[in-house]
């Protein structure tokens, strides 16, 4: 399984690389904002998106917005301090499956993604 | 002066020639006259013969005499016998051949260590260490009488070779173990040990192989032997270095004079060791005594009747021996109840056990600060939550898994720490049994039989006997800090 990791902060990037390789995830892209993300979705073609709210260039909803709108079909989790309940609509109206508030713990990150990729299997 | 057409052949059949004497017109009948000529002189009729006739009367000039080849003849090719090539010097006993190949080179070898020229070649399994060059056969001749010119046949080499050499079709001899190369004659085997038939000297140089050693004679100074196997020396070892994989036998014991060492992986039993530095990965059995020696012995040492003198022993296993110390003043030091392979990575465990602690400390408090109730929670502060929580998880999985090293070490420290000092005969006045972070110096010599052990509340003990209860070791000894 591909995953894309949409994060301006390299540390919590590698927190999430460590967390998905501990669950047995190798194919692991990584990018640092939404316009990057954008141009290695093409290339990777990924099975599941990580994505953060807030990033300098294209922030995460843009990118949400803009991937979804090339029809792109992979689920995604926002993973954002964002914890509003307006924002929450907002990303899932937007086309994000699942929702991670940071602070997170490993423990919450990796319980979302097996839930929205068994969500994704059973759809 | 006969003036008749003429053919002359040469002594050994091989040239015949036509010679025809000048004459005023030419005859019609010249070439029969000149067959008849060749005929007479019994030379063969064949193509070649045919084609320099022809060539001959077509440039014939009768103003003079014409002599000419008219045939000739084809020497026998002579086969080749078969023979042997070796890629890799075959030990032979390092003869003299050997001896003077090695001066010639130190002749011409500049700055480079004569101790590292080595005259032993090691195959490696799969090498091509040769070639078996088959007969080459020959092809007959023929003089200019028809005659066949037998060729000679080559003479065949009979290799005899065991499964340790695979002869291909071609005749390449390729090796199926690593190891030496012998041949002799006619057969060829390749030995997994090296065998060393004299000294270790520059007529060897140092000595690096992988498997077993034996040599027959001494080890010289400041040479090496290197092996992956067991060694054996059946002379005396001088201020040599040893470094076995397996044991180390020094049969005529060995003499360093503070220069040699030994670093062996299992057991060594030597006649003795006088003034070396060294390692033994087992036990170590000596039948004389170790003097001036420091030698850290990962197993036990004994049983013998020898003695320890002037040398410093560290010792994982139990010691027996014969005395400790010596009359007049030597500097004998016996460390018991340690376990140098394992002490530095519990040590390195520890510390790190530290550092896990002191950095989870500060990660912990960090977060509480980031908690306090009534702090404003801004997006950096709620990243920094996450990176600290996930920090303090790692931690703590590698703090546990620090502590759980730690903790196998200590068991297997614990489980091998031996205080067991044996004396049959006598321990000396200033022999020190350093033990426990202690070094007792004896104060009086002590008549054996003796041991020193552990008593209850891990206190040392002198025994006498078997049934004795024991007295405290330090009745006998001044005690202070070991150093």
């Amino acid at each position: 399984m591909r995953i894309l990791l949409i994060d301006d902060s390299k540390t919590m990037r590698n927190i999430q690389r460590s967390i998905l390789t501990q669950m047995g995830h190798t194919e692991i892209e990584e990018a640092c904002d939404g316009l990057d993300a954008l141009s290695k979705v093409g290339g990777f073609k990924p099975d599941l998106l990580l994505v953060d709210w807030n990033m300098p260039n294209m922030d995460g909803l843009s990118f949400v917005k803009e991937y979804r709108g090339q029809g792109n079909k992979s689920p995604i989790i926002m993973v954002t301090t964002e914890a509003e309940k307006s924002r929450v609509i907002e990303a899932i109206k937007a086309g994000v499956n699942n929702y991670v508030v940071k602070p997170f713990t490993p423990d919450v990150l990796s319980q979302r993604i097996e839930e929205t990729l068994a969500r994704t299997a059973a759809a | 002066m006969s003036q008749e057409i003429r053919a002359i052949v040469s002594g050994d059949g091989m040239r015949a020639e036509l010679i025809v004497p000048p004459s005023p017109t030419r005859s019609p009948t010249i070439k029969e006259e000149c067959l008849s000529a060749c005929r007479a002189a019994g030379i063969e009729g064949s193509a070649d013969f045919a084609a320099r006739l022809k060539d001959i009367l077509e440039s014939l000039d009768l103003a003079s005499e014409t002599r000419e080849l008219v045939a000739q003849g084809q020497p026998a090719q002579h086969g080749e016998d078969a023979r042997l090539e070796w890629f890799i010097k075959p030990d032979r006993g390092f003869s003299n051949d050997l001896a003077n190949d090695n001066e010639e080179q130190s002749t011409n070898a500049g700055d480079t260590s004569h101790y590292d020229r080595s005259t032993i070649d090691v195959a490696q399994s799969g090498q091509v260490i040769g070639h078996l060059h088959p007969v080459k056969e020959g092809a007959d001749g023929r003089d200019v009488f028809g005659n066949t010119l037998a060729a000679k046949s080559g003479k065949p080499v009979h290799l005899e070779h065991d499964e340790t050499i695979e002869r291909a079709s071609d005749g390449r001899l390729i090796a199926q173990i690593e190891g030496i190369l012998k041949a002799e004659g006619h057969k060829a085997t390749i030995c997994e040990y090296l065998e060393v038939p004299e000294n270790v000297d520059f007529s060897t140089g140092n000595i690096e192989f992988d498997g077993e050693v034996r040599i027959r004679g001494d080890v010289k100074d400041l040479f090496t032997v290197e092996a992956s196997g067991s060694v054996f020396v059946n002379g005396l070892a001088e201020a040599a270095t040893f470094v076995c994989g397996k044991d180390l036998i020094l049969r005529g014991g060995m003499a360093a004079r503070e220069r040699g060492s030994i670093s062996v992986k299992r057991d060594a039993r030597v006649k003795y060791l006088d003034a070396v530095k060294g390692d033994v990965g087992g036990n170590l059995h000596f039948t004389s005594e170790v003097i001036n020696s420091r030698l850290v012995v990962h197993g036990s040492v004994g049983p013998t009747r020898g003695s320890i003198i002037g040398t410093t022993l560290t010792v994982v296993g139990a010691v027996r021996v014969g005395q400790v110390g010596s009359t007049g003043p030597s500097n004998t030091r016996i460390v018991l109840g340690t376990v140098p392979k394992l002490e530095p990575l519990f040590d390195e465990f520890v510390s790190l056990v530290e550092q896990l602690e002191q950095h989870l400390e500060s990660v912990n408090q960090e977060l509480a600060a980031l908690k306090t109730p009534g702090k404003r929670k801004t997006h950096g502060n709620a990243e920094r939550e996450t990176e600290l929580t996930f920090e303090i998880e790692s931690t703590e999985s590698r703090l546990a898994a620090a502590l759980q090293e730690r903790d196998r070490f200590a068991a297997r420290i614990e489980e091998l720490r031996t205080v067991d000092l044996n004396v049959e005969r006598h321990l000396h006045a200033g022999a020190i049994i350093e033990l426990n972070g202690r070094a007792y110096k004896i104060s009086e010599s002590i008549r054996g039989p003796l041991r020193i052990a552990l008593g209850a509340g891990d206190e040392p003990m002198l025994f006498r006997t078997h049934d004795d209860p024991g007295q405290p070791l330090n009745q006998f000894t001044s005690v202070q800090l070991a150093a």
